[in-house]
């Protein structure tokens, strides 16, 4: 066992390419593992495949290369190889018949090197066979590379192997075994290369496998590191967790260089600056940070549009004053190494973002010479969806939407400002700026609004209708902005379920499931001073359907049902990943309906603590619910009938719950949960006695029937509002 | 080793050429028709087709009629110069060869921040794409570098290497002036003395006074005279009736005139041509070889 371990060896591959496209890399590094095509799902797959031992696997890379780690690879993998039963091989004298002297030549061996093996398909002459890992690693590297998936892959030899760009060189060792691997016409060798030092790169030599990263490290290349697995005795696979040092040190860098020029970078979480985080780390394999500036006079422009022709154009980051207040006249780029003089460099950065925002002033000028209502009319040539007819059809239907809403919940809004949001809401989509910066739609437009003379709150409506745009994004802070966005939300929702294009399976095209995220984050937190409470989903849902007419093209009612359904699947997620809420709390709370969603969260959270008060109403709803859910092909009625009562036990629970019933109801619509619960609990003696007592299920139809419609009360006076108790485990 | 610069617009082209003649190019000729960029060159689109080995390099206005400013805006124009190389089969050190040709410009490499920035090139109307990059010069955009992988719809093999040098940006870049016209075209004159008044006018024409009707029919009857031609197997004949369905099609685009439904019919229709066409011309090939 001793020596064994000490033959154990690391392999080592470098794939060497041309700079792979930055937006490729985190997939290829498997930093999504196990929903990756990356080397490292490759890797795994390929040596399970060739039944390799090892006990850690990790990847790394930068745009010029992917590196494959794997320690303790086992120096031979035994292969056994199944020849004929034991049955057929030998003949009555116990001499190998033809099938057994056949089976040793197709394999090469003697007689003597086979064995008889227990085998699930009965006892078989065996042959074991010991392969150098070496061997199977050195064939390995072709599948492997194949096995990694890009969403666009080229040839660019007459090879006819493919890749994301070409591959120029393969470094592989075992241990300090150079191995003879390929890819096409790629044959690996003892060299590497180094980062681009002034556009050029030099090769380096690499004499053995522990060579490698001094040989990197000489060149300042700096690997980001991928995923990393550990391989389990049973042959299963764990992942371990790992961290991004690359992309972690250059934002480290990108804050130390901010501050030398007195400025802050934005929040590294949101989703643009997380994108561009990830590009400059996959664009540089020595990346250099260093600061440019541009005239103040270009702050005449918004600040968004200045932040994200920078990332957009040049992958520039943008900085804010030291209190985050205002844009600064500056920014950072991060170079590939360091130039000889990084001044020169920055003078030509300079001067091409000015360039950008010239032509985006340009755009700024021409899109402000007309108030923004001007531009409504041309919505009716923009295509929202080839089945659901212009832009401006659409934004037809938001004023009755955000007014319903408002009616529903007694929210206090000037209907002249809703009528004007959502008039001019959709109108900067026909802007040059919009077109040039489409993520930008509706921050322009809020923008071009206040500069038409629109009220304060119609322009920030406008600015806010898209928010939240990601998980990371802010909500809503105005009511007029929480309504328009909602508005938004729900009639996107109808328009494409109603038209038969809802998501399926991975399948997302309209981006709809983060559309009713953000709905429901939303809906669960209002902006300050609005309240949610009394929306109904239901009535919005009709509107809708309404609204839309002949564009919906399936059963209303199962367009109500499958949207209902999606919004609830969004909730849950919600309330369980983002919130924290058990997930049987969430179902219990959800099931209850959601139609409310001011008071969801406090069910929610109420639910979620699970005291004893609540689990002593758990329990009442539990015996009456799941009798009441067991009984099949009977229909209970609504209302009880007392003539049908026969013993005392259930008149008197009848009696209880008749008693204690209107005050459960109102506590519960006025939200005391802790109130009504212990309302609710009082009725654990009674209900004991009742199960004790009363058979159910009595031979009387009537007496039967008028028992489940009891009991199914019961179970409803919390089911049906609050939460379904019964299915809490 | 890095030269004195390349000063002027002329200075520039002529040290390209001179490049790729030392590499052994065919230095080829700007074609005398409209297009919108040397990937229509036939010694481009053509000869990225069948099996021949052939390395070329040439200067082709390039016309983009909706990129008219009238000369206001100092990085835009309806038509400017492309600096076009093929190379086929593009060699194993093809970035490195491209990386000498910016030094024998004069640019200082390891002075300035050089990128390979991902660009996955598709040309609709010519049924060709390829994958690459643009390459920044300390963030500005001199060049698309791209590995030809289809013409005309058809797999390549052997793969080319399609360079083309922003002959404008990269003066800009030499010369330090972010102004098109401003750029120095010899000793004695610039860019705006040549192109400015022509620029003027080329955007007055395609904006105002081209006429979307009288394109449209351009197109039509090019396009039919295409067919015509290719069944008489006359291949660059045909080819040429495609530019001009081309240019009629940027020309009729410029004026507003296309509108968003026929868009993908009307270029489905020229990338059929280019389809056509390049399959007559890898038939005439074989039928030569067979001789």
């Amino acid at each position: 066992m001793k020596n064994k371990k000490q033959s154990q060896q690391d392999f080592l591959l470098e794939i060497g390419c041309e700079e792979l496209p930055s937006d490729y890399m985190p997939n290829t590094l498997d930093w999504n593992y196990p929903n990756s095509h990356g080397l490292a799902a490759a890797a795994q797959t390929v040596f399970s495949d060739a039944k390799l031992i090892w006990s850690e696997l990790q990847v790394f890379g930068t745009p010029r290369r992917l590196v494959l780690r794997v320690s303790g690879v086992e120096p031979v993998v035994r292969e056994e190889i199944e020849g004929p039963p034991v049955s057929v091989a030998f003949d009555a004298a116990g001499k190998p018949t033809d099938a057994a002297l056949g089976f040793a030549k197709r394999q090469g061996v003697p007689m003597s090197a086979l064995k008889k093996k227990e085998t699930p398909r009965g006892p078989r002459l065996t042959l074991e066979r010991l392969i150098p890992a070496e061997k199977i690693l050195a064939a390995s590297v072709t599948p492997l590379i194949q096995k990694i998936a890009f969403p666009k892959t080229m040839r660019w030899d007459n090879s006819g192997v493919r890749f994301a760009r070409p591959v120029r060189w393969l470094t592989a060792f075992y241990g300090d075994k150079k191995l003879a691997a390929s890819y096409g016409d790629v044959r690996s060798g003892a060299a590497t290369q180094s980062a681009r030092q002034g556009g050029f790169v030099k090769k380096l030599p690499v004499k053995n496998g522990s060579a490698y990263d001094a040989a990197l490290k000489k060149s300042s290349v700096r690997l980001e590191q991928g995923c990393r697995l550990k391989r389990n005795s049973d042959g299963s696979v764990q992942l371990i967790p790992f961290e991004h040092p690359k992309r972690d040190a250059l934002y480290q860098q990108l804050q130390k260089t901010a501050r030398s020029i007195s400025s802050t970078l934005p929040d590294a979480s949101t989703e643009e600056m997380e994108w561009l985080l990830n590009t400059v780390t996959f664009l540089a394999e020595n990346p250099f940070v260093a600061a440019g500036a541009f005239q103040k006079e270009y702050l005449e422009l918004p600040p968004e549009v200045l932040a994200t022709s920078m990332a957009k154009h040049l992958k520039l980051f943008s900085v804010r004053s030291a209190d985050g207040s205002k844009l600064m006249p500056r920014f950072l780029a991060v170079l590939e190494g360091a130039p000889a003089k990084p001044a020169d460099v920055m003078s030509n950065y300079d001067r091409i973002i000015e360039a950008r925002f010239t032509d985006a002033r340009f755009f700024y000028r021409e899109d402000t010479k007309t108030p923004l209502e001007s531009k409504v009319p041309e919505l009716s040539k923009v295509v929202f969806h080839e089945k659901l007819g212009s832009v401006k059809e659409r934004a037809d239907h938001l004023p009755r939407l955000m007014q319903r809403i408002i009616s529903d919940c007694s929210l206090k809004i000037d209907s002249k400002e809703i009528e004007r949001a959502a008039l001019l809401c959709k109108a900067d989509l026909v802007t040059q700026m919009v077109r040039e910066f489409p993520t930008l739609q509706g921050v322009i437009g809020g923008y071009y609004a206040k500069q038409s003379g629109e009220s304060e709150a119609v322009a920030a409506a406008i600015s806010e209708q898209y928010r939240p745009r990601s998980a990371g994004d802010a909500l809503p802070k105005t009511a007029l902005g929480a309504l328009l966005s909602l508005a938004d939300r729900f009639d996107t929702l109808i328009g494409y379920f109603g038209a038969g294009m809802k998501p399926t399976g991975s399948v997302d095209p309209y981006a709809l499931r983060r559309n009713a995220i953000g709905l429901v984050r939303i809906l669960l937190q209002a902006p300050a001073g609005v309240s949610f409470s009394g929306l109904s989903i239901d009535r919005l849902l009709d509107d809708g359907i309404e609204l839309w007419g002949s564009k919906i093209t399936l059963e209303r009612a199962a367009v109500k049902k499958e949207i209902r359904a999606f919004l609830k699947e969004r909730l849950e997620w919600m309330a369980v990943s983002v919130r924290g809420i058990d997930r049987d709390s969430a179902v219990a709370v959800l099931a209850a309906g959601f139609d409310d969603p001011a008071n969801l969260w406090k069910r929610l959270q109420f639910v979620s603590k699970k005291t004893a008060l609540l689990e002593r109403s758990a329990k009442i709803a539990q015996r009456c619910g799941r009798i009441v859910q067991s009984v099949k092909g009977l229909e209970i009625p609504v209302e009880l009938n007392p003539e049908w009562f026969k013993e005392p036990a259930e008149k008197e629970l009848a009696e209880q719950w008749a008693g204690l019933r209107p005050q459960l109801q109102e506590n519960l619509s006025a939200c005391r949960y802790e109130q009504a619960l212990s309302i609710y609990a009082g009725l654990q003696p009674a209900v004991e006695a009742f199960f004790d007592k009363v058979m159910v299920m009595d031979e009387n139809l009537d007496v039967r029937r008028n028992r489940l419609a009891l009991l199914q009360q019961i179970h409803r006076g919390l089911a049906a509002s609050f939460a379904d108790l019964s299915r809490l485990p | 080793m890095t030269q004195k610069k390349a000063d002027t617009f002329q200075e520039l082209i002529l040290r390209l050429e001179r490049f790729w003649a030392d590499y052994g190019c065919v230095i080829s000729q700007p074609y005398d028709m409209e297009m919108g960029a040397g990937t229509f060159h036939p010694m481009t689109f053509f000869k990225a087709l069948g099996p021949d080995s052939w390395n070329t390099a040439f200067v082709q206005p390039s016309r983009r009629p909706t990129d008219g400013r009238y000369a206001e805006n100092p990085l835009r124009a309806q038509r400017y110069y492309q600096y076009q190389v093929v190379l086929k089969p593009a060699p194993a050190d093809v970035q490195n060869l491209y990386l000498k040709s910016l030094e024998t410009l004069g640019i200082d490499l390891k002075k300035h921040d050089v990128r390979f920035v991902q660009d996955d090139w598709e040309s609709p109307t010519l049924g060709a794409w390829g994958l690459g990059w643009e390459v920044w010069l300390d963030g500005l955009e001199v060049t698309q570098f791209t590995y030809f992988q289809q013409v005309g719809g058809i797999d390549l093999s052997p793969i080319s290497a399609e360079i083309t040098y922003g002959l404008e940006r990269i003066a800009m870049f030499l010369q330090g002036k972010l102004d098109l016209y401003a750029l120095r075209w010899n000793k004695d004159h610039t860019y705006g003395d040549i192109h400015r008044r022509s620029e003027i006018e080329g955007s007055t024409y395609n904006f105002e006074y081209s006429d979307p009707q009288q394109q449209r029919r351009y197109f039509e009857e090019a396009y039919a005279q295409c067919k015509r031609l290719l069944e008489a197997g006359l291949v660059l004949p045909a080819y040429e009736q495609l530019l001009k369905t081309s240019h009629a099609f940027n020309l009729m685009d410029a004026r507003g005139a296309v509108s968003v439904n026929e868009r993908p019919t009307l270029i489905a229709g020229i990338r059929n041509s280019a389809k056509r066409c390049a399959e007559a011309y890898l038939e005439r090939m074989k039928e030569q070889n067979e001789k």
